[in-house]
C-alpha cells in the first residue's frame, strides 16, 4: 500500500523539479567535448565524422527497470544522450537511466570522447552524489580519467566531464560508475563495452585484403576478437552477455530513503543484460518503439526513444545466411560473488580473457593456449571472449545459463534469471 | 616383478566385465537406467533425507525408495562411438518428468521433441512468456519412457544429470558420471595413466529435499531455489572392482582416517574430478601437485602445474597425480566444505579424503628379517617351524607364545602354500623396508 | 565552464627529480616483510584485534616465538632447496597444526615423533602440546600454510601464512627474480593474501558457544588484505596501533620498474582481485611458471586486469606502468611551465624507460577542457594535477594525502560488496598502488 502512494508522488514530484529545471538560470548546464562537434551544440549527431574520433554522450542518473516477474525496481545508471543538444541535456536525462547502461563499441585506434552529464537523482533529491565512468581494462595512465573517485575527481550533479581514452588495445571490457562502488553498482551503473582489433581493418597474412572484416565493409569474416594474426579469433556474429544481479531489499531502501543493508547484500534479481529469463530473449526493441511489451512504467513523452532495458540477450544465428561462428563477449558486474556460465550442447573455445588474446609471449603467430570447456567462471571485473562453433550441431533452441542453478530464479520466482536462448537455424 | 600394472590392467577389465557394457567388439554402447525416488542417511544417523537417483533400470519400478547412490558410472570403451541411454521415470504418477543430458557432449537425439515449455509444448519458442522447462525431450513420471542417442561421444570424463528443471533435479540427485578413453590406457591423446579414482562432489540441502518430497514446494513452502543451502558436502569415489560408490569422506572422529588405497608410487594415477553441486569448488591436495589436464572433458593444450584448481558446478577436471613418495596424501575442499551439521553446530565431515600410497616395489614375503634382501638368514627363520599347525595370528604379532615366521598366508600353519610364497622372490636385494 | 588552474611553481619538483635519478645511487626496492631463515619457531595463540567499525574480534593465530599471535601468520621466507624445520607450540584450548600445500612430502624431525596423530597431519595438543614438521623447499614461489586442524574452523579464526621460496641465484640487490628464470624478475615484490571473516563464528568461540559454529552458515562481512580491512591496508608495516596486523598492503612503485604480485586465496571464498592502471601478466600458479617445458620460463604467461586465486590457490604476476598510447604528455605542457625531457628506449620502443613517458606524445596537452572546480568531489588521494609529479589547486579540506605528486590506482576485490566493513563502505579488501615520480625513495 505504501508503495503504492509513493509512486504517485513520483510524477508530482518530478513534475516540480522539471518545472525548476526549465529556469536556465537556476541549475547547471552540460557541456559535451567533441572535436567533430563543430557547431559545438553538443549534439553529436549531426556532425561530420572524423576518422579516428569517435565520441559519446551520457547521462548518469536515476530510473526504473522492471524484472521478469513483473517487480518494478529503483536504479541508478546510465543513458545515451549523444543525440541530445547539450542545452536539452538536463531535462531530457531524468529518470532516463538503463540497465544495462548504453554499450560502448569502439575500434582499436580510435580516440573516444566520453563525455559524463550528471543529471541528479530526481526520485531522491536528498541526495548529491557525483558519478564517474571507469573504463575497466583500460589503461588508465593518468588517475584523472580512471574514474576512481578517491584518486581524482568525479562531476557533481548538473555538471558534465569529458573523458579521454585512446583506444590501443582490443578486446572485451565494461563500463561502470566507481564513486561509491558498493552502492552505485548495486543500483546498476554498468555497461558493456568493447574494442574491435585493427585487424578488423587491415587484415593480416599474406593477402590481407581479402580478410578485412565484414564489420568493416571487407569479404573476410564479420569481425576479430584480437590482432591474432592467423584468423583463429574470426567469428560470424557477436553478443555481448553481461551479468550483473539486484538486491531488491537494497533497491528499495534506497528508493525509500532508509540505509543501505550493504553487509547483508545478497543477488535475489539475477539478470543478463539488465534482464531476468525469459525477459533476456525478448529481442532488443526497435528504438522507435521504445518499450518492452507491457512491462515498463511511463516515461516522460521525450524520451520515447530511451526503452530502460534495451540490451536482449537472445543469441541467434542463421547459418545460411551469416555464418556459423558465435562470439560471447561475456563480462561479470556483479558486486557479491562469482558465476559459472555453461552453453549446453555446443563446443565453447576461450579465446580471450581480461582482454587479451591467450597467447603466451613465447609462442608465434599460429600458436595460442586457446582452450575448449563447457564452463567458464567469472567474478566480478572479469570478461572472458567465448566462441561457439555451431558448424557441426543440429539446428534447434540451445541454452546459456548459469550453472549455480539456484539462480535460475527471478528472486521468488522458478524458471527465471541467469539464462537466454541460442537459437541455430 | 611389475606387480603394479598388472594390478591396473586388471581392475580395468574387471571394471568392464562388471558392468557388461562391453560384451565383446562393439561400437556403440546401450544402458537402461531409471530415475527413481531414493533415501540418503546422514552421517551420524538422523532421518533418512529423501532424495532422486539414477539407477540401473531393471525393468520394473521399485515399489518404495531405494538407498541414495551417485548414478552408475558408465565406462565406454576407446571404440564406443555411441551412447544409447534408455530412461524410465519411477517418480510416482504426477510427479515431474526427468530427462537425461551430458554437459560438455551434443545434446542427444531424441524420438520425443524438445525443448519443452513449463505448459508441455515443445519446439522453438513462439510467445515471450515461455519458459523452458527440460532442455531435452522427456520420460513422463509414473514409468514413462524415453531414449538419448549420443552418436558421436567424444572421449573423456563427463558427468550425466537430469535436463528437466535443473533446478530442483539436480541438486535432489539425478545425476552420475560417464567416461570415454581416447585410447586404452589414455585418457585423452596423450595422456597415459596407470590408475584411476574418481572423486565425485556433491550438496544436499534437507530443508529444500523435505519441501519437494512433501508437495510444499512451489505451493507452500519455497518456491524458487534462490535460497538454497546446502548443509551436507558429499564425496563420492568408485570401486572399479565392486561397481559400486562409495563415501570417500573421512572426519576427525577416525583417526588414522581410512584412505583410498590400491596406488603406488610412481603410479600416473587419473584423477576424474566432478562437481554435481552448485558451488565452485576447490580440490587441494597436500602433500603433492598434480597435472590438470583436461576441463569439461576436454584437453587442455599444455598441462597445468597445480596442488588445486576451481572445480566449477556442472562440470569436471582431470588430473594426472603421481605419488612421488611412499604414504598418504591428503586431499581437502578449499571452500571449507568440511563439515556436516551436528547436533548443535558442525561436525568434521564434508568433502575431504585420502590417497594412501603403497611402494612401488613389491615387498618381498620372503624378506623375514625386513633387512632388505632375501637370503639364507630369512630361511633359517622360516623353517625354524616348519610343520607346525598352530601357529598364532599374525605371525610376530606377539600376542601368542606359539606365532610362527613361516606362516605367511596367515592360516595358521606353515606347509607347502607358505614354501611358494617364500621362493617367489628368493634373491632379490630390493626389498622395501616396511 | 571554467579552466582548472593548475599549480605551476611545483614543475621544480621534477627537475630535481630527474637530477637525483642522474646523481642517486641504486634507488632502493620492496621487500615482502617476513622471517627469513630454515628453522622457525611458531606459536599458535589468540588476541583480539580491531575492526574498522568499531569492534573487536577474537583472533587465532600463529606468531614468531616472543612475539603475540598475528593475522595473517608471520610470513616464511626460504631459500630454495633449504629444509625447512618448522616448529610449533600450541597456547589455543584445542588441538592445532599447520599443513603445507605445495611442499611435498613433510616429514618429523623429531627422533621418536613429535605431535599427536590428527586428520590431516600431526597436531600440537592443546595447552602448550607442540610438533614439529620438517620439508624441502625444492621448488622457488609462493605458497601459503595453514592449520590442518578444525581446518574450516581454524582458517576462518585466521591461522594461516604465506611462504616465501627464493630461487636458487636469489640476491636482493642484483638478481630479483621469483623463479630464477629471467622473465620473472622484478624491482618490487609485494604480498596480497586475501581473505575474509565472519564475526559471528568469532564470537560464538569468544563466549564459550564453539559447539554451535555453524560452518555452512559462515557469512563473511569483513574482508582483508594481508590481515588488514581498508583503509588500515594503507598504514606501514608494523604499524603500533594495529598490534596483530602487522602487515601493509599498500604498494608503490616508480614508472617502468616491474612490480610481483604475490596473490594468495587465503580464505574459503574467490576474489576477483582488480588492478586499476594497467593489466597484469599471470607469470606463475601454485608455485609453477606458467611453461611449455622445463627451462622455457613462463612462455606461456597470460595477461589480465582481474586476478581470481582459487581458495587455497597463489598467483604471480607482474604489474608496471608507463604511459604508453595515453594520447597526451603525463608530466604535463606547455612545455616551458612543466619541463621534461623525453628519450625513446629505442627505434621500436617510443616510451622513455627512466621516466615511463610514451614520447609519442611529448608536450601534447590532455585533449579536453577538464571542469571548473565547483563541479567536482576529489579525492583524498588527489594532487590536485592530473599530471605525475604536480600538484594542482585544490578547495580548501580537499586532497592532503598525496604527499609526492603519485598517481593513485585502487587495487581491490571486484565483489564490490567487499569493499565494506560491516555495512561501512569503503573498507574490505582494497588498497592502492601508488605510481611515484622517478627518484623517489622506495620503500
Amino acid at each position: 500500500m505504501k508503495r503504492y502512494r509513493l509512486h504517485l508522488a513520483i510524477p508530482l514530484l518530478m513534475g516540480f523539479l522539471l518545472l525548476l529545471a526549465g529556469l536556465p538560470s537556476a541549475w547547471g548546464v552540460a557541456y559535451v567535448q567533441c572535436p567533430e562537434d563543430t557547431d559545438g551544440d553538443g549534439d553529436l549527431s549531426n556532425n561530420a565524422d572524423l576518422p579516428n574520433v569517435q565520441c559519446m554522450s551520457l547521462t548518469g542518473g536515476d530510473g526504473w527497470v522492471t524484472m521478469a516477474d513483473g517487480r518494478e525496481l529503483y536504479i541508478f545508471s546510465f543513458s545515451d544522450v549523444s543525440a541530445v543538444p547539450a542545452a536539452d541535456i538536463l531535462d531530457v536525462g531524468v529518470f532516463r537511466a538503463n540497465s544495462p547502461a548504453p554499450t560502448i563499441a569502439t575500434r582499436q585506434g580510435d580516440e573516444l570522447y566520453l563525455t559524463l552529464t550528471n543529471v541528479g537523482t530526481f526520485n531522491r533529491p536528498d541526495l548529491f552524489d557525483p558519478h564517474t565512468v571507469h573504463y575497466h581494462g583500460f589503461p588508465n595512465a593518468s588517475a584523472i580519467f580512471d574514474g576512481l573517485p578517491e584518486s581524482a575527481v568525479a562531476v557533481f550533479p548538473q555538471a558534465s566531464l569529458t573523458y579521454y581514452y585512446n583506444n590501443i588495445e582490443p578486446g572485451t571490457y565494461m563500463y561502470h560508475c566507481h564513486v561509491e562502488a558498493t552502492e552505485h553498482m548495486q543500483m546498476g551503473m554498468l555497461g558493456n563495452l568493447y574494442v574491435d582489433p585493427i585487424q578488423n581493418q587491415t587484415g593480416y597474412g599474406g593477402n590481407p585484403a581479402a580478410t578485412v572484416a565484414g564489420k568493416e565493409g571487407g569479404p573476410g569474416p564479420y569481425g576479430y576478437v584480437y590482432n591474432d594474426g592467423d584468423g583463429s579469433t574470426a567469428f560470424d556474429k557477436e553478443f555481448p552477455i553481461q551479468l550483473q544481479a539486484f538486491d531488491h531489499f537494497f533497491h528499495d531502501a534506497s528508493r525509500d530513503t532508509q540505509p543501505l543493508p550493504f553487509a547483508d547484500m545478497i543477488d535475489t534479481y539475477p539478470t543478463i543484460n539488465g534482464r531476468g529469463y525469459p525477459d533476456t530473449t525478448l529481442a532488443t526493441p526497435d528504438p522507435a518503439d521504445g518499450s518492452l511489451p507491457g512491462k515498463h512504467p511511463a516515461i516522460p513523452a521525450d524520451s520515447t526513444a530511451n526503452p530502460p532495458q534495451p540490451v536482449g540477450s537472445l543469441i541467434k544465428i542463421n547459418r545460411a545466411t551469416e555464418g556459423t561462428r558465435i562470439l560471447l563477449r561475456v563480462s561479470n558486474l556483479g558486486v557479491v560473488q562469482h558465476y559459472t556460465l555453461t552453453v549446453l550442447g555446443i563446443p565453447m573455445k576461450v579465446v580471450g580473457r581480461g582482454a587479451r588474446l591467450l597467447r603466451g609471449p613465447g609462442q608465434a603467430v599460429g600458436e595460442n593456449v586457446f582452450y575448449d570447456t563447457n564452463v567458464v567462471n567469472l567474478g566480478g571485473g572479469e570478461t572472458t571472449d567465448v566462441l561457439l562453433d555451431t558448424s557441426g550441431v543440429a539446428a534447434g533452441t540451445y541454452f546459456l545459463y548459469a550453472t549455480n542453478l539456484n539462480h535460475l530464479s527471478n528472486n521468488a520466482e522458478d524458471y527465471g534469471g541467469y539464462m537466454t536462448e541460442i537459437v541455430i537455424q | 616383478m611389475n606387480c603394479t600394472i598388472l594390478k591396473a590392467t586388471r581392475i580395468s577389465l574387471l571394471m568392464l566385465v562388471a558392468f557388461g557394457i562391453l560384451a565383446g567388439p562393439s561400437f556403440a554402447a546401450t544402458v537402461n537406467l531409471a530415475a527413481v525416488e531414493a533415501e540418503w542417511t546422514p552421517p551420524g544417523g538422523g532421518p533418512p533425507v529423501p532424495m532422486w537417483a539414477f539407477v540401473t533400470d531393471t525393468g520394473s519400478c521399485p515399489a518404495a525408495p531405494v538407498p541414495w547412490s551417485v548414478g552408475p558410472k558408465l565406462t565406454l570403451a576407446p571404440a564406443d562411438g555411441t551412447l544409447t541411454i534408455n530412461l524410465r521415470n519411477c517418480l510416482p504418477t504426477g510427479s515431474e518428468p526427468v530427462s537425461v543430458v551430458i554437459p560438455g557432449q551434443a545434446m542427444p537425439a531424441t524420438p520425443g521433441a524438445f525443448p519443452v515449455w513449463t505448459n508441455g509444448s515443445t519446439g522453438p519458442r513462439t510467445a515471450p512468456d515461455q519458459r523452458v522447462r527440460s532442455f531435452t525431450a522427456e520420460a513422463t513420471a509414473g514409468g514413462g519412457t524415453q531414449t538419448y542417442t549420443w552418436s558421436n561421444f567424444q572421449a573423456g570424463t563427463y558427468l550425466y544429470e537430469t535436463g528437466t528443471h535443473p533446478q530442483v533435479q539436480v541438486q535432489m540427485g539425478l545425476y552420475g558420471a560417464v567416461i570415454r578413453d581416447a585410447a586404452a590406457g589414455q585418457a585423452y591423446s596423450g595422456v597415459a595413466y596407470t590408475q584411476e579414482r574418481d572423486l565425485f562432489f556433491s550438496e544436499i540441502d534437507p530443508d529444500l529435499h523435505t519441501a519437494v518430497a512433501t508437495g510444499a514446494y512451489g505451493t507452500t513452502g519455497p518456491t524458487s531455489t534462490l535460497n538454497y543451502k546446502p548443509r551436507y558436502f558429499l564425496l563420492h569415489t568408485y570401486d572399479g572392482t565392486t561397481g559400486a560408490w562409495s563415501d570417500a569422506t573421512i572426519d576427525a572422529g577416525t583417526i588414522p582416517p581410512s584412505c583410498i588405497g590400491g596406488v603406488a608410487q610412481d603410479d600416473r594415477v587419473l584423477l576424474r574430478m566432478y562437481n554435481a553441486g552448485l558451488r565452485e569448488l576447490s580440490p587441494m591436495m597436500i602433500g603433492s601437485h598434480y597435472d590438470l589436464v583436461a576441463e569439461g572433458g576436454k584437453k587442455y593444450p599444455y598441462a597445468r602445474t597445480q596442488y588445486e584448481s576451481l572445480l566449477m558446478p556442472g562440470s569436471t577436471k582431470d588430473a594426472i597425480f603421481t605419488p612421488a613418495y611412499v604414504g598418504d596424501f591428503k586431499l581437502i575442499e578449499r571452500r571449507l566444505s568440511l563439515t556436516d551439521p551436528g547436533p548443535t553446530g558442525s561436525i568434521s565431515g564434508g568433502m575431504q579424503t585420502c590417497f594412501s600410497v603403497a611402494s612401488a616395489v613389491e615387498p618381498c614375503e620372503c624378506d623375514l628379517n625386513n633387512d632388505g634382501s632375501c637370503n639364507i638368514i630369512d630361511y633359517q627363520s622360516f623353517i625354524q617351524d616348519w610343520g607346525r599347525t598352530d601357529c598364532g595370528t599374525p605371525p610376530g604379532s606377539g600376542n601368542l607364545p606359539n606365532d610362527c615366521e613361516c606362516d605367511i598366508n596367515q592360516d595358521g600353519g606353515c606347509n607347502i602354500l607358505d614354501y611358494q610364497s617364500f621362493i617367489q622372490d628368493w634373491g632379490r636385494q630390493d626389498c622395501p623396508v616396511q | 565552464m571554467k579552466k582548472t588552474v593548475f599549480y605551476h611553481g611545483k614543475s621544480v619538483i621534477i627537475a630535481i627529480a630527474l637530477l637525483m635519478l642522474l646523481t642517486a645511487s641504486a634507488a632502493a626496492n620492496a621487500v615482502v616483510p617476513g622471517i627469513s631463515g630454515s628453522t622457525f619457531n611458531l606459536v599458535a595463540g589468540s588476541g583480539h584485534f580491531d575492526t574498522p567499525d568499531g569492534d573487536s574480534l577474537l583472533l587465532w593465530g600463529y606468531g614468531n616465538q616472543g612475539s603475540s599471535a598475528q593475522y595473517p601468520g608471520p610470513t616464511l621466507i626460504v631459500n630454495q632447496g633449504a629444509t625447512v624445520r618448522v616448529n610449533l607450540t600450541n597456547n589455543l584450548d584445542q588441538a592445532v597444526s599447520i599443513v603445507f600445500p605445495g611442499q611435498g612430502q613433510v616429514t618429523d624431525p623429531v627422533a621418536g615423533g613429535s605431535g599427536t596423530p590428527g586428520l590431516l597431519t600431526r597436531e600440537a595438543a592443546a595447552g602448550g602440546g607442540t610438533v614439529s614438521y620438517q620439508f624441502v623447499a625444492s621448488q622457488p614461489g609462493t605458497y601459503l600454510y595453514h592449520s590442518g586442524t578444525n581446518t574450516d574452523l581454524q582458517v576462518e579464526m585466521g591461522l594461516l601464512g604465506a611462504l616465501i621460496v627464493r630461487p636458487t641465484g636469489f640476491n636482493q640487490a642484483s638478481n630479483r627474480t621469483a623463479y630464477g628464470h629471467p622473465d620473472s624478475a622484478y624491482d618490487h615484490e609485494y604480498l596480497f593474501l586475501l581473505s575474509e571473516m565472519d564475526p559471528t563464528i568469532h564470537d560464538l568461540v569468544d563466549f564459550g558457544f564453539i559447539n554451535y559454529v555453524d560452518n555452512a552458515e559462515a557469512f563473511p562481512v569483513f574482508w582483508f588484505v594481508n590481515g588488514r580491512n581498508g583503509m588500515n591496508t594503507l598504514d606501514r608495516n608494523f604499524a603500533p596501533w594495529l598490534p596483530y596486523q602487522p602487515y601493509s598492503a599498500l604498494a608503490r612503485t616508480r614508472p617502468g620498474e616491474k612490480v610481483l604480485l604475490r596473490i594468495i586465496g587465503g580464505g574459503r571464498n574467490q576474489h576477483a582481485f582488480h588492478a586499476h592502471g594497467n593489466h597484469s601478466t599471470i607469470i606463475a600458479r601454485d608455485g609453477r611458471m606458467l611453461s611449455s617445458g622445463p627451462g622455457a620460463g613462463p612462455d606461456l604467461a597470460v595477461q589480465d586486469f582481474t586476478i581470481s586465486p582459487t581458495p587455497g590457490g597463489t598467483v604471480d604476476a607482474v604489474f608496471s606502468w608507463t604511459s604508453r598510447g595515453l594520447g597526451w604528455d603525463v608530466y604535463g605542457t606547455p612545455l616551458e611551465d612543466f619541463p621534461h625531457n623525453c628519450t625513446p628506449a629505442g627505434p621500436d620502443d617510443p616510451v622513455d624507460p627512466n621516466t615511463g613517458e610514451d614520447c609519442t606524445y611529448h608536450g601534447t596537452p590532455i585533449p579536453v577542457t577538464l571542469p571548473g572546480l565547483q563541479d567536482l568531489a576529489f579525492g583524498g588521494w588527489y594532487s590536485g594535477s592530473p599530471f605525475l609529479g604536480q600538484f594542482g589547486q585544490l578547495p580548501p579540506g580537499e586532497g592532503g594525502l598525496n604527499l609526492n605528486g603519485g598517481l593513485f590506482f585502487m587495487w581491490h576485490s571486484h565483489n564490490e560488496k567487499e569493499l565494506t566493513n560491516f555495512d561501512i563502505f569503503p573498507g574490505g579488501m582494497l588498497t592502492f598502488v601508488i605510481i611515484e615520480p622517478p627518484g623517489t625513495p622506495i620503500p
